[in-house]
């Protein structure tokens, strides 16, 4: 074996042949790692097929003509040279096929080299049929390998071409995929998308159903409002405003107030008739707007102004509202709940307030009687229309800690301070008091009532200190008071709370069956005719109804209860009357029933006709704050421990 | 037969290689491998010239047949191509087939013909396919002082034989 020179290991060598190798198979590889799957499926599974059969065929032939010998000559022994080495010429000519050839002797390899061999310096060695060196291959391509080195060169081309043409292929077939980086998110130049969703009307609207309950607990005044400030922004900002900018007006004439009721309770209605035509949820914008609303529904804080308006307004805009606020407990809730907590307060103010309720009772009897009619109408009108205005003047107010105090006292009272509204009430100097003063005052006349409330109707006011039972059982009765009042005709006797109460609130709210209307079954006789003809209630003298019961929404004793006792007409659903004061109650609640309730309403007007205090006895005990605000058909405020004001939207 | 035998295994003992003959490619039919077959005059004392030429003429015909293309080649060739040259480890190409019987022809030619007259061919693939060397063994024994290039040749041919293998 001719022993070889001495080779050393050039690594450069094999710098060539190795990128060649590695972008082949890297390339080849990344083919068919990602498009091959997309062409597999979108052109023809025998893409890929071909493709690697190609490949294969490259990695063959490149494999042969780099490893292949292309014909080296082996070193001639020294006796094969040793006469022509000294003198040995350098050219040795040969005929072939008649023509002369030279043949070169080569010194390395000690041999004239065949016709076509050449030495091929990077291998050192002669190769017969010498092509080239090829550095992609790290080999000479000579005779042997010449055929591989070939059909290495044709593959490759074959390949290459196949790569790039079904990649284009690729490219073309997702073209869309170009315009947008898969990975990167970007705002900016995104294809717009269609709007291929158009909105109708009619839109759905959530079902108000007597199961619904909402409950929303509120803070104290003091908290409260600074959170109805925060949450609602500019309408508690400018409710807060339009209530501290407008003090209490000093208490007025009952007659001016009247007449001013009058006008407020026109303008209330037609507002609120125009107001609730819209059909619009009485957001605090719109309370805002609404002269009853504006100022006292929305802002707790309002003070006898905003209250007295609200009163005026309540009574006509509670039914409404109530009705408004039972049929959309959802969307109103919220709104009206600062309003009906206004409300409820209100509606015990309003008695306070009520021009119609002079400063005594008689007076407030008198004007209530006499106002009692327009209020009546305007009520019934009202409450024909909607009760949730009333409910969220109620709710308004109750957002004071005071004014949901009155509420909570007078969970049965809404119905009465609606009725009360309707009619004059007793306490005079109450009516323009603030609703902060009007719930205190609904406060002690609860109190005071309680003393009368608690023989006549225990069961409605329960001193528990737990309030989600007093609301739970109010809202329970509310509703047994519906259903009682369905099936009963006949008013209670029974009930003393106000008669003005629970007419007021029957006309008030016509929406809720079961207001709790002690005050007005307090007046039967009055009820009845109201019950019968909404319009024409002689329950204004009901209004003026003395006795314990009368004070409660008036700021004497009786506001007190009678406060509780709108309270209560206001949540007609989901208070659960007592007893005795179901009836009322009951008749309380339908003025702030949906107008499909007014059927109701006017069975329960009569129904609740002579059953007043029921609801005025089932006022929270005597220094008790409210336990369970009067549901209003939306809202019903329940006051918890501490002055907590929790408003339960049924 | 015995006395070549014979004189072989003298001559292995105590042969020497005298000198080697090289026959030239014969390029007068082109690039194709053939050898010349013109007796060389080393070897005229040491073998027949017909002997001589019979077995370059055989071998000639050997290397011709064996770059011979036909429908085995081709076939062969195509397989080759089809299983990515795979089939090159189980089997051999008609060349390296012609090849190896060339390989037995020289085998068989030495330990008739040339080994008994002293020579040794050596077959021209290990030389490239340039030439066919052939070593002249000098008889010492016998010869004695033998003319150094023949016993020379015939050693070196012998000793390239024994060398190639």
């Amino acid at each position: 074996m001719p022993a070889e020179s001495g080779k050393r290991f050039k690594p450069s060598k094999y710098v060539p042949v190795s990128a060649a190798a590695i972008f082949l198979v890297g390339a080849t590889t990344l083919f068919f790692a990602f498009t091959c799957p997309g062409l597999s499926l979108s052109v023809s599974p025998a893409v890929p097929i071909y493709n690697a059969i190609v490949f294969l065929f490259v990695l063959a032939n490149f494999s042969m003509a780099t490893f292949m010998d292309p014909g080296i000559f082996p070193r001639a022994e020294e006796d094969e040279d040793k006469e022509d080495d000294f003198r040995a010429p350098l050219y040795k000519t040969v005929e072939i096929k008649g023509i002369q050839v030279r043949m070169k002797w080569c010194a390395t390899c000690r041999f004239y080299r065949p016709p076509r061999c050449s030495h091929c310096s990077v291998c050192d060695n002669c190769v017969e049929e010498f092509d080239h060196h090829c550095p992609w291959v790290n080999n000479c391509i000579g005779r042997r390998n010449y055929r591989y080195f070939f059909l290495f060169l044709l593959s490759l081309t074959a390949h290459i071409m196949g790569v790039f043409g079904f990649g284009l292929l690729y490219v073309l077939y997702h073209m869309e995929e170009l315009s947008g980086v898969r990975t990167a998110v970007t705002y900016l130049g995104r294809p717009k998308k269609e709007k291929t969703i158009v909105i109708r009307p009619p839109f759905l609207r959530p079902e108000v159903s007597d199961g619904q309950i909402t409950v929303k607990i509120m803070d104290n005044g003091i908290q409260g409002e600074l959170r109805r400030s925060k949450s609602k922004g500019s309408l508690e900002i400018t409710e807060s405003q339009s209530a501290d900018a407008e003090p209490p007006p000093p208490p007025k004439p009952d007659l001016s107030r009247y007449t001013g009721l009058r006008t407020h309770l026109n303008l209330a209605t037609n507002e609120d008739s125009s107001l609730l035509g819209k059909d619009s949820p009485p957001t605090p914008t719109m309370y805002k707007y609404r002269p009853g609303y504006s100022s006292s529904s929305t802002t707790a804080a309002m003070p006898h102004s905003s209250s007295a308006k609200l009163s005026r307004g309540d009574s006509l805009k509670e039914p409404t509202s109530i009705a408004e606020s039972s049929r959309h407990p959802s969307y109103r809730s919220e709104p009206s709940l600062e309003p009906e907590s206004f409300r409820s307060p209100t509606f015990g103010k309003s008695f306070h307030f009520d021009p119609l309720s002079s400063g005594s009772r008689s007076s407030s009897l008198k004007s209530a009687q006499g106002t009692g009619f327009e209020l009546g109408q305007l009520q019934s009108i009202r409450s024909e229309g909607t009760t949730s205005t009333s409910y969220k003047s109620l709710a308004n107010q109750t957002r004071n800690g005071s004014l949901s105090y009155d509420s909570l006292l007078t969970p049965s009272d809404s119905p009465d301070f609606e009725s009360v509204q309707a009619g004059p009430e007793p306490d005079p100097p109450l009516g323009y008091t603030s609703p902060f003063l009007s719930a205190r005052l609904a406060q002690q006349r609860e109190a005071e009532r309680h003393p009368h409330l608690v023989p006549t109707g225990p069961a409605h006011r329960e001193p528990s200190p737990v309030r989600y039972d007093n609301l739970s059982r109010h809202i329970v009765a509310s509703l047994q008071e519906r259903e009682k009042l369905l099936r009963q005709s006949p008013p209670l006797p029974g009930r003393e709370e106000e008669p003005g109460l629970g007419d007021s609130g029957i006309q008030s709210t016509p929406g809720s069956g079961h207001a709790p209307r002690t005050s007005s079954s307090s007046d039967d006789s009055k009820r009845s005719p109201l019950g019968k003809t909404p319009l024409g209630r002689p329950a204004v003298p009901r209004f003026g109804k003395p006795d314990g019961l009368r004070g409660r929404g008036l700021g004497s004793p009786e506001p007190g209860p009678t406060a509780p006792y709108l309270g209560r007409s206001m949540s007609y659903s989901s208070q659960k009357a007592p007893p005795g004061v179901s009836e009322m109650e009951e008749v309380a609640l339908q003025p702030l029933l949906t107008p499909k309730d007014d059927v109701q309403l006017k069975t329960a007007y009569s129904k609740s006709n002579g059953q007043p205090k029921s609801i005025g006895s089932a006022s929270p005990g005597p220094g008790q704050p409210p336990l369970s605000s009067p549901t209003r058909g939306g809202v019903k405020k329940v006051s918890g421990v501490g002055g907590t004001t929790y408003e339960i939207s049924v | 037969m015995a006395t070549e035998v014979h004189n072989l295994q003298e001559l292995r003992r105590s042969a020497s290689l005298a000198t080697k003959v090289f026959i030239q490619r014969d390029y007068s039919d082109g690039t194709i491998c053939q050898f010349q077959t013109k007796f060389p005059p080393e070897l005229d004392s040491r073998i027949e010239r017909q002997l001589f030429e019979e077995t370059v003429k055989t071998l000639n015909s050997f290397y011709a047949e064996a770059e011979k293309i036909g429908g085995s080649s081709y076939l062969e060739g195509c397989l080759a191509c089809a299983t990515a040259y795979f089939i090159f480890l189980c089997m051999e190409t008609h060349y390296e087939k012609v090849l190896k019987k060339i390989s037995r022809y020289i085998q068989e030619q030495n330990e008739k013909v040339f080994a008994p007259r002293g020579l040794l061919l050596t077959d021209p693939v290990e030389r490239g396919m340039r030439v066919i060397e052939i070593a002249i063994y000098e008889d010492r024994c016998s010869s004695g002082s033998s003319s150094s290039g023949s016993s020379g040749s015939g050693s070196s041919a012998g000793g390239g034989g024994a060398g190639a293998r």
